[in-house]
Parts: C-alpha cells; sequence; structure tokens
C-alpha cells in the first residue's frame, strides 16, 4: 500500500499527553481539531448512503450513475469489504460487488443512518446504525485519514485525505 | 367641513352661521356690518384650509424623505458576473408580508421606509438567502448569491437531463483555476479534506449529501478565476 496509514489522533493527543508543559491555547486547538475530524467522519458516512440511494434509482440515467459510483468508490481507501445492503441475508461482499448490486434495484432505496458515534481510539471507530425499509442493523466502520500526496494542477502537496474502512455488523 | 369651520369662528354650527348672518340683519344699518364680519370669517376660513393643506404637505414630504430607493444588484459569488434577474424574485419583508420587488435594468428596485430592510431571495438556481439592506446605502447595494448546485443537479438527475448536468460541468471547469486548491473546513477554519478543481467539480455536480449541506465561506480569485475556494457542510 502506497500511501501512508498514519493515526492523527495519536498526532492529535500527543500534545494533551504533555499537558503539563504546553499553554492552555494549544489544547483548546487540539480539542477544536478532535471535533473537526468527528464532524468529518460522521459527514462521511451520510455522503455514502446518499450516494447509495441514487444508485438505487432506476430512473438515473446511466452516465450519472457511472459519476455517482466513482464518486462513491472515492469515499473508500480501497475495494473493501462491507455488508451488502442489497442482499436478502445481509452477506458481507466487497465494495465493488455491493454496488453492482446497487445499480440494478428496480426501485430506489432510503436510507436513515441513527445512533451514530465516534470512537477516537488507535484507530477511528464509526458506530451507528442503518435503517432501510424493514431492516435495521448496527455496524462499526473505521474511519481513516491517510497522508498523501495530491496534484493541484501543476503543484503537488501533502494532505491528509480521509476514507471509509471496511464494515462489519454488531450484534 | 363648514360645521368645523363655523364652530371655530364661534358658531355652534353651519346653521348657526347661516341663521345669524341672514335672518338677523334685517336693520339696515346691520347690513355693512354683517357683511364685514362674512368676509373676516372667510379670511379666517382661508387660513385654516391653507394652514390644514400646508401641514398635509409638509408631513408627506417627510414621509418621502424617510423612505428610500435602493437599487438591489446581485451577482455570482462563484464567476464575480452579474446574476440574470430573470433568474431570480426579491420580496421585502414588511410588517409580517412578502412584497416582490420590481426588476430595473437586471437589478431590483427597493423602496421603503425601513432603516433595515430586510430582503429574502429565491431562485431555482442560487440558494435562497436574506439580505438586510441599511438605509444608509446609497443609490446601489451589491449582494453575492451562491449558486445552489444541489437544486440545479438533482433537478438535472431527476430529469435526466444530461446536457444540463454537462452544461454547469463546464462552466465549473471555466470558472476554476487549474491550480486551484478547495478546502472542506469546519467550524470555518480546519481543513479536513483538500480536493484539486476535478475532485471538487465531479463533488459539486454529484447531487449528494456534501454538496446538499455545502455553504461557501471564502473564495480567492486570480486574473478572474478561482484560485481557493473553503466551504463548510451545515
Amino acid at each position: 500500500m502506497k500511501t501512508l496509514l498514519i493515526c492523527l489522533v495519536l498526532l492529535l493527543t500527543l500534545p494533551a499527553l504533555s499537558q503539563q508543559t504546553q499553554p492552555a491555547h494549544v489544547n483548546a486547538v487540539t480539542a477544536k481539531n478532535l471535533r473537526a475530524y468527528e464532524a468529518k467522519a460522521e459527514a462521511k458516512v451520510k455522503e455514502f448512503y446518499s450516494y447509495l440511494e441514487l444508485l438505487t434509482d432506476p430512473k438515473l440515467n446511466p452516465d450519472m450513475k457511472a459519476q455517482v459510483r466513482k464518486e462513491t468508490e472515492k469515499l473508500f481507501e480501497d475495494n473493501q469489504m462491507l455488508l451488502n445492503l442489497f442482499s436478502k441475508k445481509l452477506a458481507y461482499a466487497p465494495l465493488k460487488e455491493m454496488l453492482d448490486t446497487a445499480v440494478t434495484q428496480k426501485e430506489k432505496r432510503t436510507f436513515t443512518i441513527s445512533n451514530i458515534t465516534v470512537i477516537k481510539s488507535r484507530v477511528w471507530m464509526l458506530n451507528y446504525t442503518v435503517n432501510c425499509g424493514t431492516y435495521s442493523i448496527k455496524v462499526q466502520q473505521p474511519f481513516l485519514m491517510t497522508e498523501e500526496e495530491k496534484q493541484f494542477g501543476t503543484t503537488t502537496r501533502k494532505v491528509v485525505s480521509t476514507y471509509l474502512g471496511p464494515m462489519r455488523e454488531l450484534q | 367641513m363648514l360645521d368645523i369651520f363655523c364652530k371655530w369662528i364661534g358658531y355652534a354650527g353651519w346653521e348657526e352661521f347661516v341663521y345669524r348672518n341672514t335672518t338677523v340683519a334685517t336693520p339696515e344699518q346691520e347690513v355693512p356690518i354683517a357683511l364685514s364680519a362674512i368676509r373676516n370669517k372667510r379670511k379666517k376660513a382661508t387660513v385654516i384650509i391653507l394652514t390644514v393643506t400646508g401641514m398635509l404637505i409638509t408631513i408627506s414630504a417627510a414621509l418621502i424623505a424617510r423612505s428610500h430607493n435602493v437599487m438591489v444588484c446581485l451577482k455570482d459569488k462563484y464567476t464575480q458576473k452579474a446574476v440574470e434577474a430573470d433568474k431570480v424574485s426579491l420580496f421585502l419583508l414588511e410588517k409580517g408580508t412578502k412584497k416582490k420587488l420590481q426588476q430595473k435594468d437586471n437589478c431590483f428596485l427597493l423602496k421603503t421606509a425601513d432603516q433595515n430592510a430586510l430582503v429574502v431571495v429565491e431562485s431555482p438556481y442560487y440558494k435562497t438567502d436574506t439580505l438586510s439592506i441599511a438605509a444608509n446605502y446609497s443609490d446601489t447595494a451589491e449582494f453575492e448569491l451562491q449558486p445552489d448546485d444541489y437544486a440545479m443537479m438533482l433537478r438535472a438527475y431527476m430529469n435526466g437531463n444530461v446536457a444540463d448536468w454537462n452544461k454547469r460541468r463546464r462552466q465549473l471547469g471555466e470558472i476554476i483555476s487549474n491550480d486551484a486548491i478547495i478546502q472542506e473546513v469546519m467550524f470555518d477554519e480546519i481543513g479536513v479534506e483538500f480536493l484539486n478543481k476535478e475532485e471538487f467539480i465531479n463533488k459539486v455536480t454529484t447531487p449528494g449529501s456534501v454538496v446538499k449541506n455545502m455553504e461557501v465561506v471564502e473564495i480567492n480569485y486570480k486574473e478572474g478565476m478561482i484560485i481557493a475556494l473553503k466551504f463548510i457542510q451545515k
């Protein structure tokens, strides 16, 4: 894997470890950063499900559907294993396979996300409940922060990018 | 009205005035006195009419002076070009009512006596906004409107309107510099995601939750092109 997975939490919480020697404003900034990434993690999950809804719309133009699919794939670092929310048994499947199923749905599906929490441990974990029609399942999914080089026209910059990880059902 | 004037000059009303000035003045010596009195009273009545009219004119002039006319002009936050007036509707919020403003030369004419007028902008192409227009604005007030890409894209998606969708992609491509850095920020300042031009255009033209909640907080231009943009998710 080319990208270097970093645990931003460690970087962000380092000042907290040396709390006694740091001025007060450093801790305040750190807490704000943590809240910012927490909000981003929640927004990322919601973005994923909003794209899934569009993908299931049978009336959507194929070109547009292709773009939505690309955007959905970009939310993940790799072809992660997810719960296939469109399979009868909610079996695990790679992202791309799940999206294949999504685009062939005969009617548009609506998802709502509830009870979303972000657990800030070494790797950040998102716990939430997915509600879709008749089912409601609790899932867990990592939120990954990766430092990578990105091209902005003629310049290259190192930036932190965020992704969703594999999904697993919580009992 | 005649009753009022007559009361002012000392009679119980018009009837008393007529009675005293016609029936009482029968002796011959009294006729010139009665005529003179009538003339005086007419003069007084004229003075009153003129005074009241003057007061009405003064009050109207004061009210007109207090109300102000402002031309409200709008420009696109991305392109910095004037918004076509046909694409937006402006309403003045006044005493719980909405009054539509008239278009004039691609702007809108606001006439109000409020020191701080509130004007609502509604459009299928731009995000709804409420403009606060203070009385001290001279003749023209200019405001920026943020394009509502979510609404535009959702419409294009729902109607399968590939032409509109591609048009918007082209428009964005023309106004965003190739070197642009687009930042998603939290709490207006902490950057949590960095997008290049292509990523941003793809994101904005996909009607997901991000673009639905997107609010542009800062744009920097260079030679008419966007070189940096910051947005938050509300």
